[in-house]
């Protein structure tokens, strides 16, 4: 292997984003003197931002309270973001503790930082960071609750026996919206079927071996 | 006017009442079927025709009568005398109405008590997840159901509305259906 660029691009991209280099720039330099405690106090508050906190106050207080210029700390503080943000978007099974940290020594960022990104992009709040920004996807409403009943029309003002069955559906989804509507028996026949199809090719998709691409 | 005219006279004035009535066919007035087919009679004796032959059909519609039930009462109907009677012409063409259009009758009178909005059809893809802009799929590249259901109330413009679903709710639904099932089961005798 040469020394060049031989593995594959950075999890940043092919072009490193311009906040990231300003970050590496401003971490590397000794004359600023950025603290870990601090660093560490960026990170926390970034990680609640992103999980959808207001961090705003207490990002005030470490740019009040740290001798580093505001305008240099605030592309520390744009430059760590998108280092975090970046890499919760990358499924872990794509992207492994170790290629992240080589990604981040080829920056130059000091060793002690790396490890502190580390921690919070493979710890155990992970779980809890994805959640939340997938949460922000584009995506329709999702099903919370289906309630049903089966009702049988005994008579009507107009037919005296009636007699006929109907199903009455009240579905409740995500976006807090309630919907009721009846289902005469023949189209609820047609619906179950339906409803049957689509499992039926969730299943068939997740067989197929398309799912198993990996980067 | 001779038997098969009058016949069809009347089949189309059943048809006529039938429209209005149970068909939601607002337009087809008492005027207009008296000029159509009855032009010969004044609006006075056509009323009264009108309102005879839409009492009769409303009473066999409300029982939902059966032939042997029909024929039970057109034969009581002919028995009777004066205007109140009805001739063997007028008997048979009301039979053959009931007899052809029975099962639309009775949808629509079970439709007209529908008050809740009502399934209209149902639409659905299945997506495969691949990437997004934000964050990592929860389960790399599992399978979205994206449904889209038409509800409506008659005459009314339907509404759509939308949803996704992954497979553990489809699962679930399916589940509930077959519970839905059991209890139309129940309900419903099952030869």
């Amino acid at each position: 292997m040469s020394s060049h660029q031989t593995k594959e691009s950075s999890f940043l991209g092919g072009r490193i984003p311009p906040e990231v280099e300003s970050m590496s720039r401003y971490l590397k330099d000794a004359s600023l003197t950025l603290d870990q405690d601090t660093f560490r106090k960026i990170l926390k508050a970034l990680v609640s931002s992103i999980e959808g906190r207001d961090c705003r106050e207490v990002m005030r207080h470490i740019a009040e309270s740290s001798v580093i210029p505001e305008e240099k700390l605030s592309h520390i503080v744009a430059g760590m973001y998108r280092v975090l943000t970046e890499a919760i978007r990358i499924p872990t099974s794509s992207l492994k503790q170790e290629a992240f940290k080589e990604d981040l020594r080829e920056l130059r960022i000091p060793e002690d930082f790396i490890t502190d990104f580390a921690s919070v992009v493979f710890g155990s709040r992970r779980a809890a960071l994805e959640a939340v920004t997938s949460e922000r996807d584009p995506h329709l409403p999702t099903l919370d609750e289906l309630r049903w009943r089966v009702d049988v029309t005994i008579s009507t003002s107009s037919l005296a026996r009636a007699l006929q069955p109907s199903v009455l559906m009240q579905i409740k989804l995500s976006d807090g919206s309630l919907q009721q509507f009846e289902v005469p028996v023949s189209k609820f026949q047609e619906l179950r079927y339906n409803v049957a199809l689509i499992l039926k090719e969730m299943n068939d998709l997740e067989k197929k071996s398309v799912l198993q691409i990996q980067d | 006017m001779s038997d098969i005219d009058a016949a069809k006279s009347l089949t189309g004035l059943l048809n006529g009442i039938a429209q209005k009535a149970y068909h939601n066919h607002g337009e087809v007035t008492e005027d207009l079927l008296r000029t159509e087919l009855y032009p010969v009679l004044s609006p006075e004796d056509f009323h009264a025709l009108h309102d005879k032959m839409r009492g009769l059909l409303k009473s066999i519609a409300m029982a939902d009568m059966d032939p042997g039930q029909l024929e039970a009462f057109l034969t009581a109907q002919m028995k009777r005398q004066g205007s109140g009677g009805m001739s063997e012409g007028q008997a048979s063409a009301l039979s053959r109405f009931w007899r052809s259009q029975r099962a639309r009758v009775r949808e629509s009178l079970l439709a007209q008590s529908r008050w809740e909005p009502g399934l209209r059809g149902l639409a659905w893809r299945v997506d495969l997840q691949t990437s997004s802009g934000r964050g990592p799929e929860a389960a790399p590249g599992g399978p979205v159901a994206l449904l889209e259901l038409e509800l409506g109330r008659p005459s009314q413009d339907s509404e759509y509305v939308r949803l996704e679903c992954d497979e553990a709710t489809v699962n679930q639904v399916l589940k509930k259906m077959a519970d839905i099932q059991r209890s139309i089961d129940t309900v419903v005798h099952r030869s």
